[in-house]
């Protein structure tokens, strides 16, 4: 009989394993939640408006790629062929749809997913002013993805017509408009009109929501404003960019702090920047340019001669975005010094990215009003600019083409190695014209093999990644890939 | 029946014993055997139900002390257990007779055991009594080589105690695992804790190769299944005490190929006018330089010294078994400065019978290994590549002009640095790594009789690894100054995991025999299996020079880690066998697998097989006098394979930090309908045995498909993901196994037994992510590329890791340039972009096989074995290295053929115009040049012992006295590759667990193989 109460309690204890079998076997990650889960309170959702900004600074986006290749394809850099001749396809103009820039595409497309994510699960919160907050930042960073896409893989508006596909760069196509968190839909590209307009929506919506107490380490009211000056600016739309950037009430970096700035001793003049830690995302930003190696700056690129000599000596820039040095006891370069040294970081061109400061609103603004025909209040706020960053402006007074020259030259020496000087090449339908001159910092060496590339040419567009049109039934290749 | 009989009868004596009058007398008699009427030694008589027990001596006679009504037992392995009750008589005379059934190989297969006649699956048995005939290894799966056909067993490299790949029927998978299955009594455990086993305590390894054994094993059968059977003690048999050491030395195989000597690299400097010798500037200096010529072997590799001691005592009284091991293994590795490898290893296997329907037991093992861990990196770390690399004219210590050590402030010697720039010494004495595994593994069970055809098992089982991992970088050492900028620091890490996996399991079984023809046994089970793991990390900075070394000291602590997972898997199976008078057996198996590493929609997935087997011997049709066995049989079932991440189809969110905030960010995004990959098996057999069994073999076919492979799929940039897992691919596996063994002599002194086994493999992937467009022949759109793919791709309609580099077609004989084919075929001199598929090489054997004999005369034993492969190509990064045609070769030795190389036009058969003064090559570029056939043969072991006379043992008070001498890896034969043909890890922190490894892919310096001899002892008393 024994064993059949022994046999018993083994099969109602089995019984019981049976019926808790569900429970077994349903486990879940200790690292992570499931996504159900993961956006329920406020302070989920401020998590993952955090984690926008962790992946901006990925170095795919903000962290690397986006600060080197809009320099390395325009004319402020040359290649050192000596060095690893990383990005050399980009340099000369060879890429394909392998070698495109897959990896920023897909980087920044997470932070359009993250945000949809962000978005879509908003409305579990009640209505406060933490909630558009993250609204704001989402849709923020959103329209940010969308623009830098529309503006590398597709046309600017102010671009002109596309030879071939369309009589107006609007009408061309841009860039995939992702509204959804959901990874298995294949969306089709928009018209450079409609991205735009999305993105300027988006904008305006988050200028709306977002916290007057925003700090510079996230997107503010402050730092919207100057990107909508920039998006209006590259839009055509004049009055609305002098308007977006009259609300910008931070001052340039002064001349006293600009210095100070490039090593993150200061934060003058940035209206938002992503913080970069050893402590925690740790990008070693300077890496697309040079890393240091014992025999000195070892560059991979180095500064175009004909805009080394674009700074005047008595530019303060000069001193903080280049540094002439030889490496390994060879000829002296000039290489670029905005990403070398942090003051707070112990690694190697670990800093802060500044995704947008002051100088830019004042240019985008004069810009701006240059272009509606008013030179006064144009040269106001270029010479906003230029009174912070030479001992004595060179020049002054200019006005009419003059002064819209002043104003593209002082926006090319600001903004150098910042990923602005392709897109402001681009956005005018202008050329690209490198200086035939080597890499050493007396211009010998050896001369970049692709000096032009001329207005209008369909490379201005990079081509769209082979595995994007691989998968995505809907998307289409630009027409010079095809 | 038999057994319950004996028992009914035991019970029925014991109630009769309690109204008997004790009387105890002297018992004496003699015990013969039926076959031949001679006396039999070394029976156990012992009195049921205590503990009084005799031998019959070497006459077989036997005295015992029992009283009227006990009863006695004798038994004797292989004959059959014989009862008789003690009644006047004073004189017991007993004859025993031979256990046929007994002597019949018994074969574990999945939850039961059956004789070979029984079986309807292709399945591979190694018994201990195959084991002690292989040179001994610590490590059981290295044994296993060529031991089993349609089982390839590959070392993963030489280290001492590293286990090995074993591969069953082909490869079956690409993104998940590969390997089989293995239980250790029940307990489900890693290819890389098989270790943890002492070889002297298992009784045998099945290895189920066929749908009809690994089905029962349902979501986990698809790679084949080890079963690792340890041993356990013998009703009614005296305590057997077993000692057994050993003593041996391990040594590097001989390089089939020469490395330049200090003289011949130098000139070889000097011709091409780099290096140290082109800038020799006098006859007295390059003499001085040659003066030096060493061989950095010498300095850095020593010969391994191989211990292992191990004591086992077993037996069983009337109601208790048991096994008893202790075992120690010691291995100094053949790394100079660097501790080898040592396992403590203790084991307990009881079984009790605690009523006559209830047995309860255990199986318990503990075991502790510790190892010195080098760098198995490919850089100036390692000092195999160190051996190849620093020239032999550089000394190993920095000495003067006069060759006098040179000594620093402290009047210490300095190790050279070398033109390589870093001394591999210093990383092997100052850069400190040891691996510890405690690992506790086993089972407990209970068995029921509820009747005479019903029983009812329940067992728990597991395996607890506790890993520890420590790392000290001392402070002031050649690397801590290079990584801190020449300050002094210091580094230690501490790392490790627990990893604990239990198995419950319940099992009901009905046999039954009706009209004496139909055999019939149905089980039912249930098995839940759980698996939880944790590890951690920490890592400090600043420690002081000769100082402690714990983390406590460290001046900053700098990093810290640890994570945690868990998966399950709950089980319903059922089978049937139904065996018609031993002539037809038909199977049939059904489970149902739940587990929590898939998807709500694909938890749960069933698995079914059925098999046949017809034994044509026993027809009475079938009348041969040659032939004695002759047996069909055939299989086909459904398995499947989750050796997967334990999260994959959920999308999950996790945590990172920007700014020192909390950031949340997905960091997988899951397909819900993620399932196994499916395993669907088929394969047919036919055995035979011929002249009284003296000639016996099998021949086997399989056909193995996996679909559902989990692959990875691109999703569009513009989603934001850039990848999610799917049940995408498919392959198939094919192949035939022959095993063929013949007794050339077969009498009472004298046994000669030859044996081979070949195999044959042929892999075709059928279908990958992408679908090839047919209207463009020349683009091969489903080409994928894994992380684990070095110089290999997966490519539709070619075998899986099929080699993927530009062709070389030789030097242009007027201007000394390599020269490559384009993907065209034509003939250039540029090699990017040229890469093409070579079709039908890949890292897989075609076919593999071995070969073996053994001779036992009298005392004497000698044993045999040979193995060897064809058809799998290696790429020899070691060789694109030695001859590196002038690149590097400053700091790097070349083999002496790097002379032959282009001098004049018009020269052929040379390797192409090295870089030199002034002139850059650029040829020694990834391509064919260095893709190399890896055929060898390999005298893998070979063993010679004594079995001393038993006159002499009896003499000293011994059972049994064997001495050996075994080898391993004694001599090897590799036509093409140059270099140690048994490649399994390439380089272990280039293929780490988060790329994969495709075993035997690229040789990279990983540890090599090595050649042992050994002396051996085994004592029985």
């Amino acid at each position: 009989m024994k064993k059949y109460i022994f046999l018993f309690c083994t099969l109602v204890s089995l019984t019981f394993t049976t019926s808790c079998d569900q429970d077994n076997l349903e486990l879940l990650p200790f690292n992570s939640v499931v996504e159900e889960t993961a956006l329920l309170t406020i302070a989920d959702f401020e998590n993952a408006t955090n984690g926008l900004y962790w992946h901006m600074i990925q170095s795919t986006y903000y962290g690397a790629d986006f600060m080197s290749f809009p320099d390395v394809l325009s004319d402020n850099l040359i290649i050192n062929l000596d060095a690893r001749q990383t990005q050399r396809a980009i340099f000369e103009w060879r890429y394909n749809p392998i070698t495109t820039r897959a990896g920023f595409m897909s980087r920044s497309y997470r932070v359009a997913q993250q945000a949809n994510f962000i978005l879509e699960n908003l409305s579990v919160l009640p209505d406060s002013p933490e909630k558009d907050n993250v609204e704001a930042q989402a849709l923020a960073a959103r329209a940010l993805t969308h623009f830098h896409n529309c503006n590398l893989f597709g046309m600017i508006p102010t671009q002109g017509a596309y030879p071939g596909q369309s009589s107006t760069a609007n009408a061309a196509l841009g860039t995939s408009l992702n509204f959804t968190s959901d990874v298995r839909e294949e969306i089709a590209r928009s018209t450079v009109e409609d991205v735009y307009a999305s993105v300027i929506d988006d904008l305006e919506e988050a200028k709306g929501k977002i916290s007057a107490s925003n700090d510079i380490g996230r997107f503010n009211l402050e730092s919207i404003n100057a990107l909508l000056s920039r998006v209006y600016l590259y839009n055509g739309q004049w009055q609305a960019a002098i308007n977006a950037a009259n609300e910008v009430t931070t001052p340039v970096t002064s001349f006293s702090d600009f210095a100070g700035l490039w090593n993150d001793s200061n934060d003058g003049g940035v209206l938002f920047k992503l913080i970069n830690r050893d402590a925690d995302t740790d990008i070693s930003t300077g890496v697309p340019y040079s890393q240091t190696l014992t025999g000195g700056i070892f560059s991979e690129y180095v500064v175009d001669f004909g805009l080394n000599n674009l700074y005047a000596t008595q530019d303060v820039r000069r001193g903080a975005y280049i540094d002439t040095s030889p490496f390994d006891g060879g000829p002296e370069m000039n290489h670029v010094a905005k990403w070398l040294e942090s003051s707070i970081n112990a690694g190697s061109g670990v800093l802060d990215i500044k995704v947008v400061r002051a100088a830019e609103v004042q240019l985008n603004k004069a810009e701006a009003l240059a272009n509606m025909g008013m030179d006064g209040p144009a040269l106001a706020a270029l010479d906003l600019v230029r009174s912070e960053r030479y001992v004595a402006i060179p020049g002054g007074g200019e006005t009419g083409d003059a002064l819209k020259e002043a104003i593209q030259l002082e926006r090319r020496l600001e903004l150098a190695f910042e990923g602005h000087r392709f897109f402001d090449i681009k956005r005018q339908g202008l050329p690209i014209q490198r200086t035939n001159a080597g890499e050493f910092a007396d211009g010998t060496g050896t001369p970049p093999f692709e000096l032009t590339l001329p207005a209008g040419d369909c490379r201005f567009e990079l081509p769209i990644p082979q595995a994007e049109i691989n998968v995505n039934s809907n998307s289409q290749q630009n027409p010079c890939y095809q | 029946m038999k057994l319950k009989l004996t028992w009914l009868m035991t019970l029925f004596m014991a109630f009769v014993m309690q109204f008997s009058f004790a009387q105890e007398k002297t018992i004496t008699g003699t015990v013969t055997s039926a076959t031949d009427g001679l006396p039999l030694p070394g029976v156990n008589v012992i009195v049921q139900g205590t503990s009084r027990g005799v031998q019959t001596d070497f006459d077989g006679n036997y005295s015992i002390n029992a009283s009227m009504g006990e009863t006695l037992v004798f038994s004797f392995i292989g004959m059959k257990e014989v009862t008789v009750v003690v009644a006047t008589n004073n004189t017991i005379n007993m004859v025993m007779e031979e256990d046929v059934e007994t002597l019949e190989e018994i074969v574990v297969v999945g939850f039961s055991s059956k004789s070979r006649d029984e079986l309807t699956s292709a399945v591979a048995n190694v018994t201990s009594e195959d084991l002690q005939k292989i040179a001994p290894s610590v490590s059981i799966d290295n044994m296993l080589q060529g031991v089993a056909s349609g089982v390839q067993v590959t070392a993963q490299n030489g280290k001492p105690g590293q286990t090995a790949f074993i591969r069953i029927r082909g490869i079956g998978s690409i993104t998940g695992g590969n390997q089989p299955l293995y239980l250790v009594d029940g307990a489900q455990m890693r290819e890389n804790d098989v270790n943890a086993i002492n070889p002297n305590d298992v009784e045998s390894v099945s290895i189920l190769k066929d749908a009809a054994t690994t089905s029962i094993y349902g979501a986990r059968g698809s790679n084949g299944v080890v079963l690792i059977t340890t041993k356990r003690g013998k009703k009614g048999q005296d305590a057997v005490i077993k000692v057994s050491s050993r003593l041996g030395r391990s040594r590097r195989i001989k390089d089939n190929f020469t490395m330049m000597n200090a003289q011949q690299k130098l000139q070889y400097e000097r011709e091409l006018g780099v290096g140290t010798g082109a800038s020799i500037s006098s006859d007295a200096e390059l003499q001085r330089l040659i003066g030096l010529d060493h061989s950095w072997e010498d300095d850095l590799l020593q010969d391994g010294l191989q211990q292992s001691f191990a004591i086992n005592i077993s037996g069983g009284q009337e109601r208790m078994r048991y096994f008893f091991s202790l075992g120690y293994d010691e291995d100094s590795g053949i790394i100079k400065d660097i501790f080898g490898y040592n396992r403590t290893s203790g084991r307990l296997n009881v079984d009790y019978d605690a009523k006559d329907w209830l047995t309860v037991g255990t199986s318990l093992a503990f075991s502790s290994i510790e190892q010195g861990d080098p760098r198995d990196r490919n850089n100036v770390q390692n000092p195999f590549r160190g051996i190849y690399d620093y020239n032999p004219y550089e000394p190993f210590l920095i000495l003067d002009d006069n060759g006098n050590p040179v000594l620093d402030e402290n009047g210490d010697t300095q190790l050279n640095p070398t033109s390589a720039g870093y001394p591999v010494s210093s990383e092997l004495r100052e850069n400190l790594t040891s691996r510890f595994n405690h690992r506790f593994l086993g089972n407990i069970y209970v068995d029921i009789k509820l009747t005479d055809n019903l029983t009812f098992r329940t067992q728990g089982s597991g395996i607890y690894d506790q890993f520890r991992r420590q790392n000290f970088l001392m402070p002031g050492s050649t690397l801590d100054l290079i990584v801190n900028g020449g300050v002094p620091t210091g580094s230690r890490t501490d790392n490790g995991s627990f990893d604990w996996t239990y198995t419950w399991l319940n099992k009901m079984t009905y046999t039954n025999t009706f009209n004496e023809k139909h055999n019939l046994e149905v089980t039912a089970l249930t098995e839940y299996i759980r698996n939880n793991f944790r590890s951690y990390s920490a890592n400090g900075d600043g420690f002081a020079i000769g100082g402690p070394r714990v983390l406590d000291v460290a001046a900053t602590p700098d990093a810290v880690g640890g994570t945690r997972s868990e998966n399950s898997l709950f089980s319903l199976a059922g089978f049937v066998d139904y065996n018609y008078d031993n002539r037809y057996i038909v199977t049939a198996s059904l489970r149902r697998d739940g587990s929590s590493k898939f998807g709500p929609e694909t938890k749960y997935g069933t698995f079914w097989s059925a098999s046949v087997g017809w034994n044509i011997h026993n027809e009475a049709f079938f009348n041969s006098s040659k032939i004695n066995t002759l047996k069909l049989r055939a299989s086909y079932g459904t398995s499947g394979n989750d050796q997967i991440g334990n999260y994959l189809p959920i999308t999950t969110y996790t945590n990172v930090a920007y700014n020192g905030l909390t950031s949340s960010v997905a960091n997988n995004f899951g397909d819900p309908a993620v399932g196994w990959e499916q395993n669907e098996n088929w394969g047919i057999g036919l055995e035979f045995g011929m002249f009284n069994n003296r000639l016996r073999g099998l021949v086997d076919y399989y056909n193995r498909t996996t679909s559902d492979l989990l692959l990875n799929q691109t999703l569009p940039n513009t989603t934001g993901a850039y990848g999610i897992t799917g049940n995408l691919g498919e392959m198939v596996n094919k192949g035939f196994e022959f095993e063929l063994a013949g007794d050339v002599i077969r009498t009472e002194d004298f046994r000669w037994t030859l044996n081979a086994n070949l195999n044959t493999y042929d892999n075709e992937i059928t279908k990958l992510v992408d679908v090839d467009d047919p209207s463009t022949p020349d683009i091969n759109e489903s080409d994928l590329f894994t992380s684990a793919n070095f110089y290999t791709i997966l490519r539709v309609g070619e075998e899986v890791n099929t080699f993927y580099i530009p062709r070389y077609a030789g030097v242009n004989p007027a201007n000394g340039e390599a020269l490559y084919l384009d993907t065209d075929g034509n003939v250039t001199n540029q090699v990017d972009g040229n890469d093409v598929v070579l079709s039908g090489k890949s890292p897989f054997a075609e076919m593999d096989g071995s070969f073996g004999t053994s001779i036992q005369y009298k005392g004497w034993d000698l044993n045999a074995n040979f193995y060897w492969k064809v058809g799998n190509y290696i790429y020899n990064l070691p060789e694109q290295n030695m001859l590196a045609d002038g690149d590097g070769i400053e700091s790097q030795n070349q083999r002496l053929d790097a002379f032959n190389y282009w001098r004049n036009p018009g020269d052929t058969n040379v390797l192409p115009r090295p870089s030199s003064a002034g002139f850059a090559a650029n040829a020694n570029q990834t391509s064919d040049r260095f893709l190399q056939k890896g055929d060898y043969i390999r005298l893998r072991s070979l063993q010679l012992g004594y079995t001393l006379p038993s006159q002499w043992t009896d003499a000293i008070a011994l059972d049994q006295v064997r001495i050996y001498a075994a080898g391993t890896n004694l001599w090897t034969y590799a036509p093409e590759y140059k270099g140690d043909p048994e490649v399994g890890i390439g380089s272990g922190e280039t293929q780490t667990a988060a790329v994969g490894t495709i075993p035997g892919e690229f040789a990279l310096y990983s540890y090599p193989t090595t050649a042992t001899i050994a002396l051996g002892f085994d004592i029985q008393f």
